[in-house]
């Protein structure tokens, strides 16, 4: 008997639904054993805190004030690490500290670290953090409840999200629900999904009734996977590598036999 | 061998300097990269690596390009100009380890990238080919103190490999000269339009090359002054001539690119970035080719300095701009450097600086002078026949 | 999975609690017997089943009903009606009565299939007091004869040939026309004029006791039966000329109540440190006041001093053709926690709902100002 195929799985961050009540948060540093934030006020509009992603929040509802006509309404928005389908971390570690799995998520390995950074320079929505006071330090990011997924449990913020604005499921069925979503209440919604095809496509799938640019995500990012624009150059290393040898080993002798021509000419004459 | 050089006060400038940069990277070590750098969240990569990696390794192109112009282009005339070029090379290369292991957040962990398979990270490709590159420079300027012991048998080792390690020297510094510049384009939408291209890695690799003969006719003037000979004035004026061209073509393919790629608008948007970028094509490329192209300016000391100093400028800011003053992330963080960072970075130059003056003067680098005093070693044949053995001259 | 650090349900601390106390109690103390008779065996790890099974209550000897049924003792008492007050039976709480029977835990029971209405009633779906009746006083759904005013949504109806109810629990087993909807009432129908209420029978609208704008529904400007206390320093009530701001007070989702538990909890207080007032963007520029700023909420009570969040959502109102400014104040802080703060409480007016006494929390009038302009 075959063993079943993995489907990998995906996440609905439905910004219509979400109450910003930051129990994701809570239950995201609970799980992933962060520590608490030091804070005197907040750090945005409303009452968002931290004012980032950083090495101890690995996920954060940004709060926005969106001032349409004479009302103002509060809208929440959510940031995390997208899991990219070809995620541009991934291709840019030297270590292969990074990885992105069967079932969904782009893991970290920290053993295999060398904190050069190539992933936070590389990640198109800015999402590694580093801890820079550390000694050691390394990048912190979602994991996707990676290790929950592997023993057929969902996300920590998922399980705790009260108004099922964090849906998880099979990406084919995620991508279905999200657009169905759209499609049945298009008043509710503008009609994008954030991360179907950003970057080539990514883990998270986030709605919206306003735009994203609006409420703290980053737009305008190309389609093509990022690892694409890199991959085309590194490929032809081996076939270049070997072409430049043998271009420059036949330079070298072609000179070097005109050379010994001419002088073999000069001592004749 | 005698070791010990009379300091100077520019020897004595030179370790104040890096006694200043040791204290700082202390402080790195001990404290954490935030104690030293601005470097964040947003922008991780900052001076150091626009510095201290890409430009010192742009800088280091002169090893491979002027062993390139004399052993495999065979224009034997310039060969003084090889082993100052070769030992510049692998200092700078050393230099670029050195910064790394400040940068790197776990440089203990670097032995990691030789024992993993990475194909699609360009830092991978960067850093094996660096590897091996330098220990080909190694293998290539280890000559020159066996020459200065006396010791014929390992010469005669070295000469057999001589050719095949030359030659992969060249491949290796195309590839990760060219693979710097891949490291940027997998972020189109952090690099400023000016400077993002399809053909980035092409870009950093001829701007590399353009920086070769700049160093070497630097480096001949600086040791003609300090170690007291007279300068080659007509081999200058001929690398001076190369250089002229590379440039040229630099200047072309930079702006040629840029209008493929419909960029041009943005030459004329009023902001640091693009006044960054005239300064760079006007200083860098535009005025220097103007002094190179004049043969008054190739033939004087002051128009070869001016010019080449112009052009290495150029390429220390070119590539800031593209991976430091032309990267905006779309976040609220900014980044400047700090001092220290700086610091540590131009302590680690100086050092770079030190050392080159040590071995100049200990070593027999420069052709131009008598090679320096030393106990001979019994079983070793006098210095000056075995300068035949280091390959055509 | 383990909780981390310290942290333990509720039943074992207060299990725990309960065993220290009693073991304390056994040496000596002021008036011990209650608490060393106290009945309290849960287990040495106390189990949650064995107090639901306490609080729904069982037989001490055994008994025999006026129908011929016996219960032996020990077993559990299957509703509130067969306990009695002559010490066979015991039970916790009589309206848990009937939830953990000789059948089970039925709060565990997770079956989903509708009751025959159809009207998402789920009655095996865990179960409710009392009794596991769904909808209470349901009888008023149905007229004399035992028929839904609204057949395609019928809570109970009366099966004439079985001579039963279907559908909910009925709230009183009666045939149909033999008692009336409101059980708790003597007349069993509702009623509008009540003698046990304060004020009624019909709604009225009048202004808070501390309220900037004349009642413009009433001559009567604040209820004439709301409590208001005289007896303290505190119990003194503000003008609009001298606290022109309409205050109100509210929660957020990261504490609760008091913040006597959530202000001990570093991963919520992270989320929400300091207390703060909420203020809208007019009235901050009116005052000079920016986003984080210092200021001092005043009323006639007294003062606080908190962070002020500057916010849209706040927008003033026009009444009488005046506006009137709102500020809002969550009131979750205290003066112990890991991050202490002035408390809303402090400024809040003495008075008290003509029925409930519950205080008058909700809306009084206050002042700001910046705290170096203050």
């Amino acid at each position: 008997m075959s063993a079943p195929t993995v489907k990998p799985k995906a996440m609905i961050q439905d910004n219509t639904r979400c109450i910003g009540c930051r129990a994701c948060m809570v239950a995201c540093k609970s799980w992933n054993e962060r520590p608490a934030d030091h804070t005197d006020f907040f750090a945005g509009a409303g009452y968002q805190n931290p004012r980032d992603l950083d090495a101890n929040n690995y996920t954060l509802i940004t709060f926005n004030e969106i001032v349409t006509g004479a009302k103002p309404d509060w809208v929440f928005g959510r940031q995390l690490c997208m899991h990219c389908e070809q995620p541009a971390c991934a291709s840019a570690c030297p270590t292969t500290a990074l990885t992105k799995t069967e079932l969904g998520p782009v893991v970290f390995n920290e053993s295999r670290c060398i904190g050069c950074r190539a992933c936070m320079q590389a990640c198109p929505f800015v999402i590694p953090k580093y801890d820079y006071e550390n000694l050691a330090p390394k990048i912190h990011k979602c994991t996707f409840c990676a290790d929950r997924l592997e023993v057929g449990l969902e996300p920590a913020c998922a399980k705790v999200c009260p108004t099922g604005a964090i849906t998880f499921g099979d990406r084919d069925d995620m991508v279905a629900e999200a657009k169905r979503r759209i499609a049945t209440a298009p008043d509710t919604y503008i009609p994008e999904i954030y991360g179907l095809e950003e970057v080539g496509g990514t883990s998270v799938l986030h709605l919206s009734s306003v735009p994203f640019d609006q409420i703290g995500y980053i737009t305008g990012l190309p389609k093509t996977p990022m690892p694409d624009l890199t991959h085309r150059w590194l490929r032809v290393t081996p076939r270049v590598f070997a072409f430049l040898y043998a271009l420059f080993a036949a330079l070298l002798w072609i000179v070097r036999r005109r050379t010994a021509r001419q002088e073999h000419r000069g001592e004749k004459t | 061998m005698n070791w010990r050089i009379r300091l100077t006060w520019w020897d004595k400038l030179l370790l104040a300097i890096m006694a200043v940069g040791a204290v700082l990277a202390a402080v790195r070590y001990a404290g954490g990269i935030a104690e030293v750098a601005n470097v964040n969240n947003a922008y991780p990569w900052g001076w150091w690596v626009g510095y201290g990696v890409l430009t010192t390794i742009a800088l280091g192109a002169v090893g491979f390009t002027i062993t390139a112009l004399v052993e495999i282009l065979g224009v034997h005339r310039y060969h003084t100009f090889v082993r100052p070029a070769v030992l510049m090379g692998l200092l700078c290369y050393s230099s670029a380890i050195i910064m790394l292991m400040v940068e790197l957040g776990r440089p203990w962990m670097v032995w990691m990238i030789l024992v993993s398979w990475a194909p699609t990270s360009a830092l991978y490709e960067v850093g094996w080919c660096a590897f091996l590159y330098i220990n080909v420079l190694a293998l290539e300027f280890v000559r020159v103190p066996l020459e200065q012991l006396g010791w014929g048998r390992a010469l005669r080792i070295l000469q057999v490999v001589y050719i095949p390690i030359m030659l992969l020297g060249v491949t290796l510094s195309h590839l990760h000269q060219s693979s710097l510049g891949t490291l940027m384009t997998l972020i189109p939408h952090k690099v400023n339009v000016l400077w993002w291209s399809d053909r980035l890695p092409l870009l950093f690799l001829f701007s590399a090359m353009m920086a070769g003969p700049a160093m070497a006719i630097l480096e001949h003037l600086a040791a003609a002054r300090w170690l007291g000979f007279a300068p080659r004035t007509d081999l200058l004026a001929g690398l001076a001539r190369i250089e002229a061209w590379l440039v040229g073509l630099f200047l072309a393919f930079q702006m040629g690119d840029l209008f493929f790629r419909g960029a041009t608008d943005a030459m004329l948007s009023a902001s640091w970035p693009t006044a960054s970028f005239w300064v760079e094509i006007g200083l860098g490329l535009l005025l220097s080719l103007a002094l190179l192209v004049m043969p008054e300016v190739r033939q004087s000391q002051a128009g070869l300095a001016t010019a080449s100093s112009l052009v290495l400028a150029g390429v220390l800011l070119y590539r800031l701009n593209v991976a430091v003053i032309g990267l905006r992330v779309r976040h609220w963080e900014t980044y400047t450097p700090a001092i220290a960072e700086v610091g540590i970075t131009i302590g680690i130059t100086a050092a770079a600086f030190f050392a080159f003056g040590w071995l100049a003067r200990i070593l027999p680098i420069h052709e131009e002078l008598p090679p320096p005093q030393t106990r001979p070693h019994p079983a070793a044949q006098p210095a000056g026949a075995l300068r035949g053995a280091e390959g055509l001259s | 999975m383990k909780p981390i650090g310290n942290c333990r349900p509720d039943l074992d601390i207060v299990d725990g609690l309960a065993k220290a106390i009693k073991r304390a109690y056994q040496k000596d103390g002021a008036f011990p017997e209650p608490i060393r008779h106290l009945a309290w065996d849960y287990g040495d790890h106390a189990d949650p089943h064995r107090v639901a099974r306490e609080m729904n209550g069982r037989y001490l000897v055994d008994v025999s009903d006026k129908d011929g049924n016996s219960f032996a003792a020990g077993k559990q008492v299957s509703g509130f009606a067969q306990l009695r007050d002559d010490g066979t039976t015991m039970s916790g709480n009589w309206i848990y009565c009937g939830g953990y029977t000789e059948e089970g835990n039925l709060a565990a029971r997770r079956d989903a299939t509708d009751a025959p209405n159809g009207i998402g009633l789920h009655p095996k779906w865990a179960w409710v007091w009392p009794m596991n009746r769904r909808i209470l006083y349901n009888r008023a759904s149905v007229n004399r004869k035992g028929e839904p005013f609204n057949p395609r949504k019928w809570v109970i109806r009366w099966n004439a040939e079985k001579k039963i109810w279907e559908g909910d629990v009925p709230d009183g087993a009666m045939p149909p026309g033999e008692m009336n909807p409101f059980i708790m009432l003597a007349s069993g129908v509702g009623q509008l004029y009540s003698p046990d209420l304060a004020d009624g029978p019909f709604p009225e609208h009048y202004e808070p006791v501390e309220s900037p704008v004349r009642n413009p529904f009433s001559k009567i400007q604040s209820s004439p039966c709301a409590q208001i206390w005289q007896s303290t320093e505190f119990d003194r009530y503000g003008k609009p000329d001298v606290f022109p701001i309409v205050a109100t007070t509210y929660r957020v989702s990261e504490h609760w109540q008091t913040g006597a538990m959530s202000r001990n909890m570093p991963w919520l207080v992270g989320l929400v440190p300091n207390a703060f007032v909420e203020i809208g963007k007019a009235l901050a520029k009116r005052e000079g006041i920016k986003n984080g700023d210092r200021v001092i909420v005043s009323s006639a009570r007294g003062s606080i001093e908190v962070y002020a969040l500057v916010t849209e959502r706040f927008q003033p109102f026009f009444i009488e053709g005046r506006m009137i400014d709102e500020i809002g104040i969550p009131w979750h802080w205290g003066y112990a926690g890991i991050v202490p703060g002035d408390i809303a409480n402090d400024l809040t007016a003495s008075v008290g709902d003509p029925n409930s006494q519950i205080p008058e929390t909700k809306v009084f009038l206050c002042n700001i100002k910046r705290k170096d302009r203050a």
